[in-house]
This record gives C-alpha cells, structure tokens and sequence, in this order.
C-alpha cells in the first residue's frame, strides 16, 4: 500500500465502521434472531425455533392484511406521484425563464415536501375530520358529509392521496433539473428534421430523463413500502385494520409485543421482497 | 413551438399551473392563517372563504401557550442540538468516505462501492429494531450519542458525495501537491471548500432528516427531557385540553426551521440534486 492508500483507508475506516456496526450487523443479527424465540423482555433465554416464526407468520391473517395494504399502497401512489411529479415537471419546464411565475410554481408544488411527515399527517386529521374544513367545503358545494379517515373503505385512499401530494415536490424538482440538463442543441436538431412537439417530447425529452425516471422509480417504489408514519399518526393502522401497514406491524410486534423473533422474521421476508423489486425493476428498465 | 398558438398555450399552461397550485397550498395557508386566530373565529369563519383571510381579532396567543405552556421550547432545543453534530459529524464521515472512492485507487474500492449501492436498498426500517437493542446492550439509550453514532454513515449521502467527487479535475490535485500539501491536506483545503454545493446539500439533508425524524427517537429517547420535536408535538396532540388554534400554532412552529432552511439554502439543494442526476455512472 503507498502512502495515499493509507491515508484512503483511513478515510474510508470510519464510515465503513459505522456501516458495518449499524447496518450490516443488524441485517446479520435480525436473520438470526427470526430464527429464534427472542422475546425483549428475556433476551438471554432466546432459544433456536427452526422456521418456527415463519410458520407462525403464514398462519397469521394479520401478517396477510399489512402485506396487501403495503402493496395496494405502494401499486397506488407509486404511479400517480411519479405521473403527476413528472406532468408538473413538463409543464414548469415549458415556461421560460424569464417568467416571474416560474419560480412561485416550483416553491408552491415544493412546498409539501418541506413539512415533516408528521406534522402533514397531524394536519390532515384536522382537515379530514368530522367537523373539519374538507366536510366543510363538500357541505357548502351540496356534497355529503364523508367519513375519510374514520372509514375502511376511505382511509387507505385517504392516505394514499395525502402521500402523492406530500412527496412529489422533490422528484418534480428532480426532474426539472434532468429536463435542463437535455442540451438545447439537441432539440435543435430535431427541428431541423421538422419534428413536432410530440416527437421532440419522444425522441429527445424521454431519452434524456430516462436514467433519472427509472431512478426516481426505484426511489418511490422502496420508499413506498416503508410507509408507517402516516397510518400510525393518523389512523392507528385501522379502522378493521384497513390502514396496518407492514413495518407497522413489524413495529408493533418488536415495539409494543416485544416479540423480536417474530418481527425479525417478518423483517427477513419485507427485505427479501424489496431487495427483489429492486433488482426485477433494474432488470426490466435498465436492459440496454 | 410556433409563435401563432404559443400565446393560448401559455395561457392555458399558467391556469392549469395556478389552479392546481392552489390545491397544493391551501391546507399549509389555511394552517398559518388559522393559527393567530381565537378559537372561536376559527370554528365562525370555517363555513365561509373567510376561513382562509386573517381575521381582524388576529393575536400571538396560541404561539405563546404553544411556545411557553406546552414546552415545545424545550424539543426544538432539542432538536436543534442533535441536528447540528450529525451535521458536522455526518460531512465529515461521508464525505471523507466519498473522496476516498471517487480519488484514490484502492484494491477493493469497486467492492466498496457495489457494497454502499446494495445497502442503498435495504430498507432500515425493518432493522430500526435491532439496531436499537445495539444501542441499549452498549447502555446508550437516552444519549446523544446512542441516537447519533447509527444515524452518522449514510450510504446515499457517501455515493453523493463520490459522484460530486469525480468530476472535480485531477489536474487540480497535481497543482496542490506540487505546492506541497499531502492528499489529507488537499481535501480539507481544496476539495472542501470547491465542494460547497454538495456540502450544504448533504448538511440540509441531514438536518431535514434529524428534524423529521419520529421512528428512531421514539425507541431511543424514552426520557422526555431528550425527545425531539416531532415526537413533541405528536404528543402534544394527545393532550385533551389543547385547542384547535393551539395546534395549528404547534404545527407552523416546527415547519417554520425548516421553510427558513429551504429559503436559504434553496439554490444549493437544487445544484445538487442536479449534479447527482447528471454524473455518469
């Protein structure tokens, strides 16, 4: 090693450190603890259960109930922040810079993302509720009171919605920033081959912004399936569980019924079908 | 686009854009506005559009109660504190690690580097748990340091930095070494200070994620003298007496650290975000 390797390694060491003892460890430790009857509350009595919590889990209807909210969640609000991140994104972007407006839209639909997910999640339960400003606003148009987060068959789209407009500021800005990266003069090339709007837009705009699109994909689909906060603040996983969400119950099961073996194995299986949505998606969008 | 339909089209273009605007900040302008209003203006003015103009009887009183009576002080402090070291601690970390990727040949830095992409995708959710029992067996629970130390190496903001890194010119490093500075010399004194856009826009990362955060403090801090501001407020809400205008006073209060953020550092963040969407990998 010379002298500049050294000094990289010791640049290096505290980071990879950190990552090794706060990400790495815990994967490793969390497979072996689903493996085993870990209860919090007696953590030198764990013993080895075999498959003992992922049979529990296969039996368990609840464990069912989060996994297909997470995923109706995540089919949902993936394609429709992605879509209006996107929209909104073209349609700033056409404006030219020397538009005082410009600058208002990119803070207005930015604005969301500033709020914690707490706070828009507190917020919205003011807004939503019974005597709220939304049932106040359906009232005075001649609409019917509606139950929103009170409902189970309201609440997931509730959140679903409150989602999308909360986090699609920052892949908007996202984009904006890969749509004037596109060299002009590649826009003037299609010109001069007589391209229409449409054609630029396919031929140019959607090969420039690809590798950021598929990125943001990733990003929101992951983030997606790790929603929690929003239930957990403003429904408390129901009402008939409607809204319980996988690392909810993940949550709940270490957190609050200190059953570490169990979530551990649940953990196990959450991050096999991320891990596997990650690598389908690359395949599928990065094939070139 | 022609010049003859330009003109409808722009037209068109600002309504939609305004329109659907306006969707996007009612609830935040209503919160504000309703917030310096007495309880009983806000439930009056609710059936009306005067829900969403200031009302004449506007006062601070709500912020005061919020501020002084339901101790919010005491979390923003809090909060502000934590921010501040996994700020410094956390540039620092990353992007030493960064530079060490993107400039100096290593034997396994492309291992390396596929390592920090893999746990990109593992989601820290679902081992927020056991990284709490390390915490708790190394008797770190209710510290600074046991909510910081697992917070502090961040694979994104390590590939942040990498990608800022390798576009800086090597040339430059040549001219400072025939100056004499060693490699650690040249990144605190060179590459640092030429890196500024990626530096603000990892520090504004960092503070955004310690100010939102609600999973890790609520299983670290059980101590309600540590809490942060998120768990604050939440429960906060959980108190029967708290009244409507009180928490939409309590809610503008923890947003506004992070509007005067974003205000400030606005051109930073998009600088960077732009640079990590365009270096090639």
């Amino acid at each position: 090693m010379s002298k500049k390797q050294k000094i990289g390694a010791a640049f290096i060491a505290p980071a990879l450190l950190l990552l090794l003892s706060f990400m790495i460890i815990p994967f490793i430790l969390t497979i072996y603890y689903s493996f085993t009857d870990y209860y919090m509350l007696m953590p030198d009595s764990k013993e080895f259960v075999g498959l003992g919590n992922y049979i529990h889990l296969f039996n368990d209807p609840t464990f069912f109930k989060a996994a297909y909210n997470t995923f109706f969640f995540t089919v949902c609000v993936v394609p429709i922040q992605l879509g209006f991140a996107f929209l909104i994104a073209l349609l700033i972007n056409s404006i030219s810079d020397k538009s005082k407006l410009k600058g208002y839209y990119k803070v207005a639909f930015f604005a969301p993302t500033v709020m914690s997910l707490t706070v828009i999640s507190l917020l919205w339960t003011i807004l939503l509720s019974d005597t709220g400003l939304i049932n106040q606003i359906l009232m005075n148009i001649g609409i019917d009171k509606q139950p929103f987060l009170t409902s189970p068959d309201q609440a997931m789209g509730v959140i679903i919605a409150i989602s999308a407009w909360q986090g699609l500021g920052y892949q908007m800005i996202i984009f904006l920033a890969g749509l004037q990266g596109i060299p002009k003069s590649q826009y003037e090339a299609a010109e001069l081959d007589n391209a229409n709007s449409w054609n630029k837009f396919l031929n140019v705009t959607l090969p420039g912004i690809k590798p950021i699109l598929i990125l943001i994909f990733l990003t929101i689909t992951i983030g997606a399936t790790k929603l929690l906060i929003q239930p957990m603040v403003m429904t408390g996983g129901g009402p008939a569980q409607s809204t319980y969400t996988m690392v909810y119950y993940i949550f709940d099961t270490a957190n609050n019924f200190r059953q570490v073996g169990i979530a551990s194995a649940m953990s196990v299986l959450f991050t096999t079908v991320v891990i596997l949505i990650s690598v389908i998606q690359q395949k599928i969008t990065g094939d070139e | 686009m022609t010049e003859l339909h330009s003109k409808k089209m722009k037209l068109l273009l600002h309504t939609i854009l305004i329109i659907s605007s306006i969707l996007f900040l009612f609830p935040m302008i209503w919160m504000v506005i309703n917030s310096f209003k007495p309880e009983a203006t806000i439930m009056n003015d609710l059936s009306g559009v005067q829900t969403f103009l200031p009302s004449g009887d506007f006062n601070f009183k709500n912020y005061h109660s919020v501020l002084f009576d339901y101790g919010i002080t005491k979390y923003i402090i809090n909060t502000l504190i934590y921010a501040f070291f996994a700020m410094i601690l956390g540039v620092i970390i990353n992007g030493m690690a960064g530079f060490a990727l993107a400039k100096i040949k290593f034997p396994f830095s492309d291992k390396i580097v596929a390592i920090i992409i893999l746990l990109l995708i593992l989601p820290m959710e679902t081992v927020i748990i056991t990284i709490f029992l390390i915490i708790n067996d190394m008797g770190l629970s209710n510290t600074i340091i046991g909510y910081l130390l697992p917070t502090m190496a961040s694979p994104f903001f390590i590939y942040m930095f990498r990608q800022f890194f390798l576009q800086i010119e090597d040339e430059i490093e040549e001219a400072a070494t025939l100056d004499g500075a060693g490699t650690i010399r040249y990144f605190f004194e060179f590459v640092i200070p030429m890196s500024k856009p990626i530096v603000a826009t990892v520090s504004i990362f960092i503070f955004l994620a310690i100010w939102n955060d609600f999973l890790w403090p609520i299983l670290v801090f059980s101590d309600n003298s540590m809490m942060s501001v998120q768990i604050g407020i939440n429960s906060m809400f959980n108190n029967q007496n708290i009244t409507l205008g009180e928490k939409l006073a309590a809610l503008t209060v923890v947003t506004i650290p992070v509007v005067i953020v974003y205000g400030f550092f606005q051109q930073y963040i998009v600088q960077g975000v732009a640079a990590m969407g365009s270096s090639k990998e």
